[in-house]
């Protein structure tokens, strides 16, 4: 039997909205006049959910869902919106609220809000429990030349590393960070063979070769493959492109103090940081990066 | 001030602030091509001598930002002006580090002290 916290400043409110989800779906119920005290029962009570008012005196709806989303994360809050306040709702839910409720249409909506929200959340509190039973996750991609599928890769590998509990999740960012290079290198050094110099000139005028290189041949029908393997403890990373390939060593180093204006080089530099093992092939058009638990290296 | 998809930029006395607005989602690039196109010419202008660049507004970025970075400091650097950052998250500050970048180019917690170490 889920706990459902109220919290609105006008009794009447209170009871109807208390009344409309203990008879409607058996909730238990408890209540709170303001922000404030609806905090100070957080302590005490653990809520799978709160309602609560929008415009209170004091601590305004909007400030206990910010102080709720800090420090009770997991609590999912929703609004009940009066004619007006549409604005403060929108921040609301930019600022952690689940959903919204007008009280004109409290008899109408509210349990099914409720109930939504309530299903949300464990599907997500299932999914975590699932993903914390994965022992080893692996995928290959195989993608053309099109950079606007990189960003959902990297959502993907993240959410993946995040979800199998490899690292914390700033080494996640860095791992990240590492893909995005390597995915970077991959198509625009390996498969376009665009050089560091054309990247350094004109912005637009290096954005129309990117766009000639992608639609013309040898370029246009090279590949990028891409195998991920995570398991808890580490974490592998193969990114592979069509193109002739380099010779990593031959590359000046980025840090060396007649290096430092030199405007390209960085991305391995930050490979070869956020990683633990950065290993490229004999052509050089392949890169493995380790990852390792910091618990298990 | 302009304030496009990828990049927002300010004028400041003789600062110009940059302000990346992209992470990972900048692969759409034929926009931002275009945006950064626009900021350079900003920084060439005669009324801007300094830049900052305020990387509150990104939890991390990668070799593209700082590729910027430099060529924005470039541009400065020939009119006698420097590059600041400003608010960057502690792996922006972290990425910094491990370019070198933390030892030519001042990084503060504000736009205001970036401004008084310009000015010195």
């Amino acid at each position: 039997m889920a706990t459902v916290l109220v919290v609105d400043d006008a009794a009447v409110d209170r009871k109807l909205v208390g009344g409309l989800l203990k008879h409607g779906s058996g909730f238990t119920v408890e209540f709170a006049a303001s922000g404030d005290e609806a905090l100070a029962r957080l302590a005490s009570v653990q809520p799978e959910l709160i309602v609560t008012d929008l415009v209170m005196p004091g601590m305004s709806g909007l400030d206990l869902v910010a102080q709720v989303a800090e420090r009770y994360p997991a609590i999912p809050i929703v609004l009940m919106t009066g004619k007006g306040s549409e604005e403060i709702a929108v921040k609301a839910l930019q600022a952690g609220a689940a959903s919204y409720v007008p009280k004109a249409a409290l008899h109408q909506h509210l349990l099914a809000t409720v109930q939504d929200v309530l299903d949300m959340v464990r599907q997500r509190h299932s999914h975590a429990r699932l993903m914390n039973c994965l022992n080893r996750g692996q995928f290959q991609f195989a993608l053309g030349n099109d950079p606007a599928l990189i960003p959902s890769l990297i959502a993907y590998v993240q959410s993946l590393v995040s979800s199998i509990g490899l690292c914390a999740e700033a080494d996640v960012i860095r791992v990240c960070i590492a893909l995005e290079e390597a995915l970077r290198n991959a198509i625009y050094h390996g498969n376009l063979e665009l050089t560091s110099e054309q990247r350094e000139g004109d912005p637009v005028k290096y954005q129309e070769l990117i766009d000639d290189r992608s639609q013309r041949e040898p370029y246009a029908g090279r590949m990028l493959a891409v195998t991920v393997e995570v398991t808890p403890t580490s974490g592998r990373f193969v990114v592979r492109d069509q193109g002739p390939g380099f010779d990593p060593l031959k590359l000046p180093d980025p840090t060396d103090p007649e290096n430092l204006e030199k405007v390209s080089g960085r991305g391995l530099l930050l490979m070869r940081t956020f990683m633990d093992e950065v290993t490229f092939n004999e052509t050089g058009n392949q890169v493995t990066m380790v990852k390792r638990c910091p618990a298990a290296a | 001030m302009t304030d496009t998809k990828y990049v927002r930029t300010e004028q400041l006395g003789d600062a110009l602030v940059v302000t990346p607005l992209f992470t990972f989602a900048a692969f759409a690039e034929p926009d931002l091509a275009g945006e950064w196109s626009l900021v350079q010419s900003q920084v060439e202008a005669p009324a801007i001598k300094h830049v900052i660049v305020d990387l509150g507004a990104i939890p991390y970025f990668g070799s593209t930002v700082l590729q910027w970075m430099v060529q924005m400091w470039q541009r400065a650097k020939d009119k006698g002006g420097k590059l600041a950052t400003c608010r960057a998250s502690p792996i922006g500050r972290e990425v910094l580090s491990i370019a070198r970048f933390d030892q030519i180019w001042g990084s503060f917690e504000t736009r205001a002290e970036a401004l008084v170490w310009l000015a010195q």
